[in-house]
């Protein structure tokens, strides 16, 4: 009767020394798995891994270097490792029993079979405990597995969800980001890592993180242009040059100014950049310019317009840009205004570097009046000297015109993406000489119709979202300011959501730089 | 390489979790947590 006793409670002891000695095996596995020997997926194994499940396309770039989401990686990674190192494991301490009972190497099984009491215990804690580890790994296994699906439905959803709002806010505020040593345009620049400077290319929420990534080198920012664009150096992704602070996060407008050779379309750039900045500062809205080269151009610009002397001829090689951001911080806009030589507009040879056309939201064609044959013909015996003053472009106004339409519309510029503003320039010459211009949009057109340009005024209805007439002075502008060239490049700005103070009450001075409100230009 | 934090963080909420499941099961012989309720009457439960 002892015997039986002992034959019966000895294994059920052992079994619930089992029970518990499972879920001690158990966690040490788990321990093992998570922190003394884990197994860590790389930023740039996982990385390697993207590119081989989605090879970058032309154009593309490769997916960057980060730690990816738990969830998305290392979760699974894990939990097959725990899977692995209890297996290991278990199969370890069943290596004795097995080789005692089974394979004979500790004396013969005949023996170990008489003293049934010891082998039955061994056998129900073995049992018994591994049941009780692997049941504690299917219960692992389904928290991470619930922790995966569930996080990975959450996230993508919020993935969704964020990059659709950051799309809808670079469409509504216009948060492209611009280039003005390449030209290139693009939704989400690359952002450089704060510590180590390697470019992100990509910030949107994903797998890389929802609202935040870290870098490879440990460094922590925050995702989506709108927020990193301010903790971040923006890098162009053509061309590797820095961007203005808060790139691809605030309105980024873009104005090339085309024209024939000797228009005045550089005048009429600094004229009117000099109109609006005067305006804006008169309000108290401040202002600066984000990189050195558009500061020197600006001083430079301003100071001809102020002194009344003539601006010198852009420069046949390189375009020249000037950038001015208005306001200060995450209300602030960025202001990009283009001047190429009237050579690039005349010349098919030069299409690439007027790659700033494609991307403009709004255009301003400079005419020069004395360069069209019937006002010429009109002025015919008035005043001389003025009319040699002028300097009128050579070119027929059409040409200059039709050339950047052509590229426009053959580059796949959709027309009604683009406003146009139509400058008619020197109107104060044309004062001078004696003859007057009007000065209603829809008038001007008539003027510029009857003249012998009605070519220009059809094609414009019909290529551009939205086209306004004006005419502009850069010196005598005439008391009402119908001749102000701000006026122009108001109308363009605020029709893009560019808050701009209304028109000062006080005449125009022309003679007078803006003056800076805002710190040096960094 | 060094664990990132959020992997850290992550991995001890997965490992509280399942500490807390296995205490919840383990400690029910002696009368604590849930499954002592289900072992309550039974001759196994050891009395502390």
């Amino acid at each position: 009767m002892p015997i039986l006793a002992v034959i019966f409670y000895a294994p059920l002891f052992a079994a619930i020394l089992g029970f518990y000695a499972g879920f001690g095996l158990f966690l040490a596995v788990l321990g093992q798995s998570l922190w003394r020997q884990p197994a860590l997926v790389s930023p740039q194994e996982y990385q390697i891994e993207r590119i081989r499940a989605r090879p970058a396309g032309v154009g593309e770039f490769p997916p960057d270097v980060a730690w990816p989401n738990y969830i998305f990686k290392q979760a699974g990674v894990d939990r097959h490792l725990v899977r692995v190192n209890l297996a290991k494991q278990y199969r370890r301490f069943w290596k004795w029993p097995r080789d005692t009972f089974v394979r004979g190497r500790h004396g013969s099984r005949f023996w170990w079979w008489v003293i049934l009491p010891v082998s039955l215990s061994v056998m129900a804690f073995m049992l018994v405990g591994g049941a009780c580890a692997w049941a504690c790994y299917w219960v692992y296994w389904a928290v991470v597995t619930s922790m995966m699906t569930v996080n990975g439905a959450v996230a993508g959803a919020l993935r969704s969800y964020l990059r659709t709002v950051e799309a809808r806010r670079r469409e509504t505020r216009h948060a492209h980001a611009s280039c003005m040593n390449c030209f290139h345009v693009t939704p989400w620049p690359a952002y450089r890592c704060p510590r180590c400077s390697m470019p992100h290319q990509d910030v949107r929420p994903g797998r890389l993180g929802l609202f935040f990534r870290r870098c490879e080198c440990g460094a922590r920012f925050p995702t989506m242009a709108s927020r990193a664009g301010w903790r971040l150096t923006g890098v162009c992704k053509r061309c590797g040059e820095p961007l203005a602070e808060g790139a691809g996060a605030v309105r980024d407008i873009r104005v090339p100014i085309f024209g024939d050779t000797s228009a005045g379309k550089t005048r009429f750039l600094y004229a009117s950049l000099n109109s609006v900045l005067r305006s804006a500062s008169q309000a108290g809205l401040s202002y600066g310019f984000p990189d050195q080269s558009s500061h020197e151009h600006a001083d430079l610009g301003f100071d001809l317009i102020r002194s009344g002397q003539d601006t010198a001829k852009t420069s046949a090689t390189v375009p020249v840009s000037v950038s001015c951001r208005l306001g200060t911080g995450r209300g602030s806009d960025l202001i990009h205004l283009f001047d190429a030589a009237g050579e690039h507009f005349r010349d098919a040879q030069r299409y690439d570097s007027l790659r700033f056309l494609d991307d403009a939201q709004a255009l301003v064609y400079v005419l020069d009046p004395f360069s069209i044959g019937e006002v010429r013909a009109r002025l015919a015996g008035y005043n001389a000297t003025v009319i040699r003053q002028a300097h009128a472009a050579a070119g027929d106004p059409e040409i200059a015109y039709g050339e950047v339409v052509s590229r426009l519309r053959d580059g796949g510029v959709p027309a009604g993406s683009q406003r146009l503003a139509i400058v008619i320039s020197k109107a104060d010459l044309l004062h001078a000489a004696g003859m007057e211009l009007p000065s209603g949009s829809a008038e001007i057109a008539e003027w510029l119709a009857d003249v012998g340009q009605h070519n220009i005024v059809m094609s414009a209805r019909r290529e551009f979202a939205e086209v306004r007439y004006f005419t502009v002075a850069s010196q005598d502008v005439a008391a009402d300011r119908r001749d102000d060239p701000g006026v122009p490049l108001r109308w363009l700005l605020t029709a893009h959501g560019v808050r701009l103070p209304a028109d000062a009450a006080s005449p125009p001075q022309p003679s007078g730089a803006p003056r800076h409100t805002a710190g040096t230009p960094s | 390489m060094k664990t990132p934090p959020l992997v850290i963080s992550y991995r001890a909420v997965t490992a509280a979790i399942i500490v807390l499941l296995i205490l919840m099961v383990a400690l029910g012989p002696f009368g604590i947590g849930p499954l002592a309720n289900l072992l309550d009457g039974h001759d196994f439960v050891v009395n502390v």
